[in-house]
């Protein structure tokens, strides 16, 4: 856990670096994210919109070095502002912190050098749920609502956990950080078997439905634990989940939807903040009225 | 099927492998898709070709997180793909209009719905769009990226 001392107190200015589907695909994501930083005290400049590129990179489309040089270009516009990016993406934050590793490298330097990028020296990647688990007293302290009596499963995801083991806050292979966060809300963190299996988004889009397949799986396996709500750090897995139940259900093959909700407007969500303001609206999966109740 | 230099590039990546099968065993799709990183390694390493399952791979990363000899298999994976995107038109042309996209508006996706745009008002940022391109320019050119199927067809 001693990379949660990299996480930064309030008195930081912050980076939001939000990526294209917390702007275009749930704009609530990014929305949530910018409202929860600022109401705990944090100042927040909003990253311009540029994508990170992950997915050219994956598919073989560019030669990596093409997209860390795009990931510098992001990361130099953090010069003189911040030296913390914060993202709401699994996927950014990954290819961010690969760029900063590519960054030790001296070729890799040189090219920057020679693209006149100026990036912050000490700069660092932090995730969102990063933040808000480090403030997590800050959040009951000024929060409006609690999670009692809501059932929560968490799924954390490959970009964050696998793919940098060395910079994961919690265990990799059994984190807990995100259910501690439920717990302390009164909430019920629920274990289900497929937890640590991936929600399949990443899948080259035409090469079967790979997409469909995994997640189909995982939400058979949280639908037989009576859940309220799943609840994700990623933008691309809500989107898996989201989509995929709303076929199921239109093909008739499970008769029950669990809604689900990004870390930021779950913390939005406990912070006051409205339904409309969180973009509840703007999922496919709509079912949010165990909500409702909460106080 | 492999250019020389990278063929080379790619054998080492994999040759601490020892077929102990963590990988395949971990790997999300191994069970529902033909992929199965261990028997790739061992082409690799033998020099077989053929290795077309390298399109069902996640990138997940769990792989990597477990294999006791600490290989970094979704480099593999994205090497070999670089390698043989032009022979697959149909994923090419798939990710062209992202890219088609990106190059345009700076993201990878529009706004979903009208909803959506409504909604990302509060949200707007302007993008330097000539600075935006200059940098992309550049950094394509110093890269060697030439924009792969961008302007075929």
């Amino acid at each position: 856990m001693t990379r949660i001392n990299d996480v930064p107190n309030s008195e930081e200015p912050l980076y939001y670096y939000p990526g294209c589907l917390s702007l275009n695909m749930y704009p609530g994501i990014a929305y949530s994210t910018l409202k929860v930083l600022e109401m705990l005290g944090y100042k927040v400049f909003l990253g311009e919109e540029i994508c990170c590129s992950l997915t050219f990179k994956n598919v073989g489309l560019m030669p990596p070095e093409t997209v860390y040089s795009i990931n510098a270009f992001i990361m130099s516009k953090t010069y003189l502002k911040s030296r913390f990016i914060v993202t709401s993406c699994n996927g950014c934050y990954s290819n961010l912190n690969d760029t900063l590793k590519k960054l030790e490298d001296e070729g890799f330097r040189r090219l920057i050098d020679e693209l006149n990028m100026t990036i912050p020296q000490g700069i660092k990647i932090i995730h969102v749920a990063e933040v808000i688990y480090k403030q997590i007293e800050e959040i009951a302290r000024i929060g409006e609502r609690n999670l009692k009596g809501l059932r929560v499963a968490v799924h954390y995801g490959c970009d964050y956990t696998y793919a940098h083991p060395d910079l994961v806050i919690d265990s990799v292979e059994y984190p807990r950080f995100l259910d501690d966060f439920i717990e302390r809300f009164g909430g019920e963190p629920i274990e289900y078997d497929e937890k640590q299996t991936c929600c399949g988004q990443p899948a080259i889009k035409g090469v079967g439905d790979i997409t469909m397949e995994l997640a189909k799986r995982k939400i058979l396996s949280i639908n037989s634990v009576d859940t309220d709500i799943l609840l994700v750090m990623c933008p691309a897995c809500l989107l898996a989940f989201d989509r995929v139940q709303y076929s199921l259900i239109s093909l008739g093959e499970i008769n029950r939807v669990i809604p689900v909700i990004h870390v930021s407007q779950l913390a939005g969500l406990i912070l006051g903040l409205n339904f409309k303001d969180l973009g509840l609206d703007l999922h496919l999966v709509k079912e949010f009225n165990r909500f409702h109740g909460l106080r | 099927m492999l250019e020389n230099k990278n063929k080379k590039l790619i054998q080492y990546y994999v040759l601490k492998c020892f077929q102990c099968g963590v990988c395949t065993g971990s790997c999300p799709v191994s069970s529902i898709t033909p992929f199965n990183p261990r028997r790739i390694a061992y082409k690799i390493v033998r020099g077989i070709g053929g290795i077309d399952e390298i399109w069902y791979c996640l990138i997940c990363h769990i792989c990597e997180a477990r294999c006791p000899s600490l290989i970094e298999f979704t480099k593999v994976v994205t090497k070999l793909r670089e390698e043989s995107i032009r022979a697959r038109r149909d994923i090419l042309n798939t990710y062209r209009e992202m890219l088609k996209q990106f190059l345009d508006s700076g993201l990878v996706i529009k706004p979903i719905s009208n909803e959506v745009e409504v909604y990302r008002e509060k949200l707007k940022q302007d993008l330097d769009k000539e600075g935006f391109h200059r940098v992309l320019r550049e950094i394509f050119m110093k890269t060697g990226f030439q924009g792969v199927g961008i302007d075929e067809d």
